[in-house]
């Protein structure tokens, strides 16, 4: 045992999410099906569903472990986030905004189509770039929006099992601020193991009474 | 004689909670009790080098360098970590399925927390996240609530859950929570005089908004606890 001696910084998960722009395109069918869908959602303006679509493809995310899936959740997150506001729903920016993105996403079905991971991940994370870059200019309640659907998304993954370092590492976010969210949810009532008097007692006997 | 000594190791998540709350000193306090607390490199990283660089976590990374540089809160390392560390990572990430998939549940500063446990001949793992906690004490319950959560089947690997209970033996957890009763029984709230079981519970609240992974019927628990 070494102590104060250094560790080299090394990747050993070596299945993170798929590298931006790898050579085969995984999941080609799963993303064209979740891109068609949120097409319709958004262009329905369909809050509630586009609400339950971003918790399945952020679920989808864990499970496939590709950021790519977490960008589809944080635009449909996004979306229904602006529907809840009257004064951005009825803005002609958000109507630009659904024409420009509907267009992207027909763009992105055909890189799927054209097996181009490439042009597919340039294309939805583009996406993102804009609905942020909408949200920064429409006030405050929407500022920072994807940043806050990324951190939905999180709390979902994190909801299904998979641990803080883990969903904070494939949805871009901070454990902080994931630790922060996580806190005002009832999240932690699903995964209690023992009382805290079975909790207390261990470390009294564990630590000295 | 002198107090036998007690190690803890320390996962970020529960030393984030800690800072967040202004509650690190109860760890300065605990050393003078005969409590080591130690980090290892990749949660050194995740509590000081990472937050240092984002200004809205900079003050809780600051407080936590300055643990470091007191000597209240110690790196340490092994020859046999990065090893240890890819049994216990490869143990867990395939140790639940959903469908024919692996679930990944835990990473690289989890990991190594577990994996210097036993070189560190250490007493108890301090650690909020519920996903390493329940991996140790009940994986069964955790396949039960991804089951709840998921359409396809969840299954659990026998033989992965076998390696990793035998790779985290004698491993026991606590949160930053219990950190702090136990503190709180040792006199840590003490300065506060007739407001400590105030400072208690409202700390115990604070650590529940800083993602400690506290129940409901806990918090409740804690409201009611008498030592």
């Amino acid at each position: 045992m070494a102590i104060g001696g250094q560790f080299p910084a090394t990747v050993l998960n070596s299945r993170g999410p798929n590298p931006f722009g790898a050579k085969n395109m995984e999941n080609r069918e799963l993303f064209s099906e979740k891109v068609r869908q949120l097409r319709e959602f958004i262009h329905k303006k369909a809050g509630n569903s586009l609400k339950m679509y971003a918790d399945e493809v952020a679920v989808i995310a864990l499970l496939e472990r590709d950021e790519r899936f977490i960008v589809l959740a944080s635009l449909a997150y996004s979306f229904s986030k602006f529907h809840e506001k009257t004064y951005i729903e009825a803005s002609k920016e958000l109507d630009e905004l659904i024409e420009n993105v509907q267009f992207e996403l027909a763009k992105a079905s055909e890189a799927l189509e054209n097996d181009d991971e490439k042009e597919f991940s340039r294309i939805v994370f583009g996406c993102e770039a804009m609905v942020r870059d909408l949200s920064a200019s429409l006030g405050r309640y929407i500022i920072n929006l994807t940043f806050k659907s990324r951190l939905k998304a999180a709390a979902k993954m994190y909801s299904h099992g998979a641990s803080l370092g883990v969903v904070c590492s494939l949805a871009k976010v901070d454990k902080d601020e994931l630790s922060n969210y996580l806190g005002h949810t009832t999240v932690s009532d699903k995964y209690a193991t023992m009382s805290v008097r079975e909790r207390m007692g261990k470390v009294f006997a564990m630590l000295g009474g | 004689m002198g107090v036998p000594q007690k190690n803890i190791i320390c996962d970020s998540s529960a030393l984030i909670s800690l800072a967040d709350t202004s509650n690190l000193a109860a760890l300065k306090f605990l050393s003078g009790q005969g409590i080591s607390f130690y980090i290892t490199p990749g949660v050194r990283s995740e509590i000081t080098s990472r937050p240092m660089t984002i200004k809205k976590y900079a003050l809780s990374a600051v407080r936590l360098q300055k643990c470091i540089d007191d000597g209240v809160l110690k790196l340490l390392a092994s020859v046999t970590l990065h090893e240890q560390t890819q049994r216990i990572l490869k143990a867990a990430n395939s140790m639940i399925y959903v469908g024919k998939k692996p679930l990944e549940l835990i990473q690289l500063g989890e990991a190594e927390c577990l994996a210097i446990f036993a070189s560190a001949s250490a007493h108890m793992l301090l650690v909020d996240e519920k996903t390493t906690r329940l991996l140790i004490e009940n994986p069964h319950k955790l396949r039960e609530t991804i089951q709840t959560r998921n359409s396809e089947g969840v299954r659990l690997d026998q033989g992965r859950r076998d390696e990793f209970a035998s790779l985290t033996r004698g491993v026991s957890c606590l949160r930053s929570s219990e950190l702090l009763a136990f503190a709180y029984s040792k006199g840590y709230f003490d300065d506060f005089r007739s407001l400590k079981d105030d400072a208690f519970k409202a700390s115990i609240y604070a650590l529940r908004d800083s993602g400690c992974g506290l129940a409901s019927s806990e918090i409740v628990e804690y409201e009611n606890m008498g030592f």
